[in-house]
């Protein structure tokens, strides 16, 4: 599936652990037990602005809540976002981009168009404008990067289904009266999956990456639940006194950013090698 | 008169993943200065590199020579290192390729190109070494007006540029002046190779080593870039080595044909001695796949069979699996080039 | 171009209906003057024509977060600060990032390469404002070699007003003292962006130099003597070179953006501060009006790339 090189399996280490926690999180709280050490939302006082520990992994933040407990509660999160982003953005690429490059015209133009205001657009300024709109929250900003993330998919399913679609196979397909969702399916969209799918690895890295960053500016999980960006917004101030408060949940986004990018390019090697 | 170039033995061997393949198994030929030597052959036969290997641009990493000498004016051009070597390409031996279009630098003039040829040259004239630090410092010195940056203007100097147009003359390019101010990409095919053949002759070479000059060109230009290359031989006295796979390219203006097979040499002949009575078994099959015109009301008789897989040459004879007239020795004994009357030598059982 | 040009305008407008609707809903004690003169109490394509009418003429509202001086002012008074972050961190990412592409192309397979990939690697994984914050540590606090915040030494004076940008104007006035403050706060926050940006560079240049290295015309410059190192850079770093031009449409998309969270990080006033202030303030004109300004900043840049992309493939140029 990948290509085995040290970095490649660390990456995968790292991307299976993010998703099997943020899995068990979910679970164990849908069940009302806590997996977490402490409550990552419970203050206590007394401990606040500790250094790391081994009673708490992470140290405590400005309200004595257990970082260590806060991080893992913030996985889900993320794991959420990221995974349902790209998964939304895939689909709705493309079958867009394919339906357009198929069949051209009108369609094709318009999408086009579309794309390329979107593209020309930064991608966090969209996100924070469509956030804003709709209110802080998790959801919120789920739909706002769902709504800008799809154009490159869109794009990459347009380019090869422009280049498939006068293959002599389609045409017969076509004369053979397959209707063209049919065409798309069967034909189409098995041959661009493989590029997609190492696109889409690199891009839930990305996601993430974007997410911290939405997050920092106080658009999305507002305190006092836990999540990584706004932790490290909300922990600047201490930069001297509780450095660990800001770097630590800095270093958490960036392990599985990277894990994910290293992951991604094992699994690019491995099918460049094919 | 003393060769020019004199190969003898020379084997090449290149490691793949899927093994160690034989493509130049002990060549030996020789060149004579003011002679258009062409060497035929079909695709793999190890001709593209033995054109290569002269002036050591094979690819390092998976080429090497595994035995045998290249005598270039007496000079064995295999014992010298990459340094030394590459005072000789270009000055003493030029190479042209077989697609111009790619083989030249689509972000530079075609005139910028010649000119840096020539500087090579004058370069090398002056005693220069052409090295990296050296080069960029007698660029600057020698010309002031080129800049290696690549936004800002490029003038060519006024003693080059005069003589970069007489070099597009030479190659019959009409609107000269013009033509050196375009990129390679807005020339048509024809056009480029006669650009690339000014680059090569403007470095004034003894020896030019043509690799399939006119494959991707049209028929109509590929007759009259050979007819420009077969002329200008004689006119700047530059010796040509073609590499090509089309014998009718090689019977238009060879004074001699080297037939090549699976990396061997089979025979070598004067090419009016090669067309009206080929030797070899090869040799002969490959006329008879050439169409002869209109009047030809035969079939057209393709040599059964196929080249063998040089990782795992066969005992004897190569090309004994496909000869017509293979006797019992064939497969068992590896012939070799024996000279035979009218200075032709053949690579056969059937003569020694 | 032009095309997209104005569709982002409109773009940038079609939040404008429910943000101008809560405005109007937050600010129940102003409500009546300020619903009188700005339309809020007329349905909403009514105060969209309006606002439409008023950024033509360059009034972009007032902002509440800023006691209400006019969001077109405070811009102005931001945007040189962050573009003068924009530019740096520009500047750095791309030498940077072609000196250790043609580096890494260089050196191929040995360490030097593995060690600037995963050098970049640790660069793009980490948020700039992370990098930022680590920077900070590093530079400010444990080595007091650069300053923690601001633009620029309070007690200098800062120059008059000629282009607008600061660092410019001090230079053209002859106020060194204020340049070279100016350069050491604005170091860090470059840096940031630098770093967390120049592997896309590295990355791109390193592949595109070890395939173009295999072209024809790499074996016919070979072939007519020239040496490997004036091969390497005079034909293959030049054509090389061609695919980072349009790469740096997205590298300047990319910083500016980024330019929002380092100048939190360092205090510095530029335009990124104040989007977080407003966004903190639930200031909709500034927000709005600094998502239009960002997005004309990145459309221009985009247009120059392309211009400048035309200036170096002449294939695009006569093709």
């Amino acid at each position: 599936m990948f290509k085995k090189t040290p970095e490649s399996i660390v990456g995968f280490i790292v991307v299976v652990s993010f998703i099997v926690t943020g899995i068990i999180v979910t679970v164990f709280d849908l069940l009302g037990i806590r997996v977490t050490p402490y409550n990552p939302i419970q203050q206590n006082v007394g401990v606040a602005l500790s250094g790391p520990s081994w009673d708490h992994l992470f140290g405590c933040d400005f309200l004595g809540r257990d970082v260590f407990s806060r991080v893992i509660a913030s996985v889900p999160n993320d794991v959420a976002v990221s995974f349902s982003v790209v998964f939304v953005a895939i689909i709705v690429g493309a079958l867009l981009g394919s339906l357009a490059g198929f069949k051209g015209g009108l369609l094709d133009e318009l999408l086009m168009r579309f794309t390329d205001v979107i593209f020309s657009l930064p991608v966090l300024v969209i996100a924070m404008v469509i956030a804003v709109a709709l209110g802080p929250g998790l959801t919120h900003m789920m739909i706002a990067m769902i709504v800008i993330w799809w154009p490159p998919y869109a794009r990459m399913a347009r380019g090869e289904s422009l280049r498939v679609a006068h293959q002599n196979f389609i045409e017969a397909a076509k004369f053979a009266g397959q209707r063209t969702l049919g065409i798309l399916f069967k034909h189409v969209l098995p041959n661009i999956s493989i590029t997609m799918l190492v696109y889409a690895t690199l891009d839930v890295g990305t996601v993430i990456l974007v997410y911290a960053g939405l997050s920092y500016l106080g658009l999305s999980v507002r305190p006092p639940l836990p999540d990584l960006g706004e932790m490290i917004s909300n922990s600047q101030d201490y930069l001297i006194t509780a450095p660990w408060l800001p770097i630590i949940p800095g270093i958490v986004i960036a392990v599985i950013v990277i894990g994910f990018s290293v992951l991604g390019d094992g699994i690019r090697d491995a099918l460049e090698a094919r | 008169m003393e060769d020019l170039l004199s190969i003898e033995g020379f084997s090449v061997k290149y490691t793949t993943s899927s093994g160690t393949v034989t493509a130049l198994d002990n060549v030996s030929l020789d060149l004579h200065p003011n002679e258009l030597l062409a060497i035929v052959g079909e695709s793999g036969c190890g001709k593209s590199t033995l054109g290569l290997s002269i002036i050591g641009l094979l690819p390092p990493s998976t080429a090497t020579v595994s035995s045998g000498s290249v005598l270039y004016k007496g000079k064995d051009l295999v014992k010298l290192d990459s340094n030394k070597i590459r005072e000789y390409r270009g000055t003493e031996i030029a190479m042209i390729f077989q697609e111009p279009l790619t083989s030249l630098s689509p972000v530079y003039k075609v005139g910028e190109q010649i000119a840096e040829a020539i500087m090579i040259r004058e370069l090398r004239k002056k005693g220069h070494k052409v090295h990296s630090d050296l080069m960029q410092h007698t660029y600057t010195k020698q010309t002031q007006k080129i800049s290696r940056l690549p936004r800002l203007s490029r003038k060519i100097p006024t003693e080059l540029k005069n003589e970069v147009i007489d070099y597009l003359k030479l190659v019959r390019i009409a609107d000269a002046e013009q033509v050196l101010d375009r990129y390679p990409f807005e020339l048509s095919g024809g056009m480029t190779q006669r650009v690339m053949i000014a680059m090569a002759l403007s470095q004034e070479p003894a020896l030019l080593v043509a690799d399939e000059p006119t494959t991707a060109l049209d028929v109509t230009t590929q007759a009259q870039v050979l007819k420009l290359m077969k002329e200008l031989m004689h006119k700047v006295e530059t010796s040509i080595l073609l590499v090509t796979h089309d014998l009718a390219v090689a019977s238009q203006v060879a004074d001699r044909v080297i037939v090549m097979y699976a990396g061997e040499i089979a025979e070598n002949a004067d090419v009016y001695s090669l067309f009206s009575k080929p030797l070899h078994p090869y040799t002969s099959g490959l006329l008879a796949c050439v169409p002869t015109g209109y009047k030809d009301t035969k079939e057209l008789t393709p040599i059964a069979g196929t080249i063998p897989d040089l990782r795992n040459p066969p005992t004897g004879c190569k090309f004994a699996p496909r000869c017509p007239r293979a006797m019992d020795v064939c497969t068992t004994t590896r012939p070799h080039l024996t000279s035979q009357e009218d200075n032709r030598s053949v690579s056969c059982f059937l003569y020694e | 171009m032009t095309i997209t040009f104005v569709l982002s305008h409109s773009l940038g407008g079609d939040p404008i209906y429910s943000w101008l609707g809560k405005a109007a809903g937050l600010h129940p004690q102003l409500a009546a003057a300020y619903a009188a003169k700005y339309h809020l109490n007329d349905p909403v394509y009514v105060q969209y024509y309006y606002y439409l009418v008023n950024l033509s003429q360059g009034n972009l509202g007032y902002s509440p977060s800023r006691n209400f001086v006019p969001v077109a002012q405070v811009i102005s008074q931001t945007l040189p600060y962050t573009l003068q972050i924009a530019f740096f961190a520009i500047v750095m990412t791309l030498i940077v990032g072609i000196l250790l592409g043609v580096t890494s192309a260089r050196y191929n397979h040995t360490s030097i390469d593995n060690g600037i990939r995963a050098a970049y690697m640790a660069g793009y994984g980490s948020p700039p404002f992370f990098v930022g914050l680590v920077l900070l540590i590093i530079f400010t606090y444990h080595f007091g070699l650069l300053p923690s915040g601001g633009a620029f030494d309070p007690n200098l004076t800062p120059p008059t007003w000629i282009t607008g940008i600061p660092m410019i104007d001090s230079l053209l006035e002859g106020n060194f003292q204020y340049f070279g403050s100016a350069i050491i706060h604005v170091i860090l926050p470059s840096l940031a962006l630098a770093i967390c940006f120049f592997g896309i560079v590295t990355r791109v240049l390193r592949s595109s130099m070890l395939e173009v290295m295999h072209a024809n015309y790499i074996r016919t410059a070979r072939a007519k003597g020239l040496d490997e190192g004036t091969i390497f850079y005079k034909h293959g770093l030049r054509h090389a070179l061609i695919p980072i031009v349009s790469l740096s449409s997205l590298i300047v998309t990319w910083i500016i953006t980024g330019t929002i969270f380092v100048e939190n990080i360092f205090s510095y006033p530029g335009m990124g501060r104040y989007v977080v202030q407003a966004l903190n303030g639930q200031d909709y004109p500034g927000i709005l009006g600094t998502t239009i300004v960002y997005a004309i900043v990145i459309v221009a840049s985009n247009l120059a790339a392309d211009i400048l992309y035309a200036v170096v493939d002449p294939q695009v140029r006569l093709g």
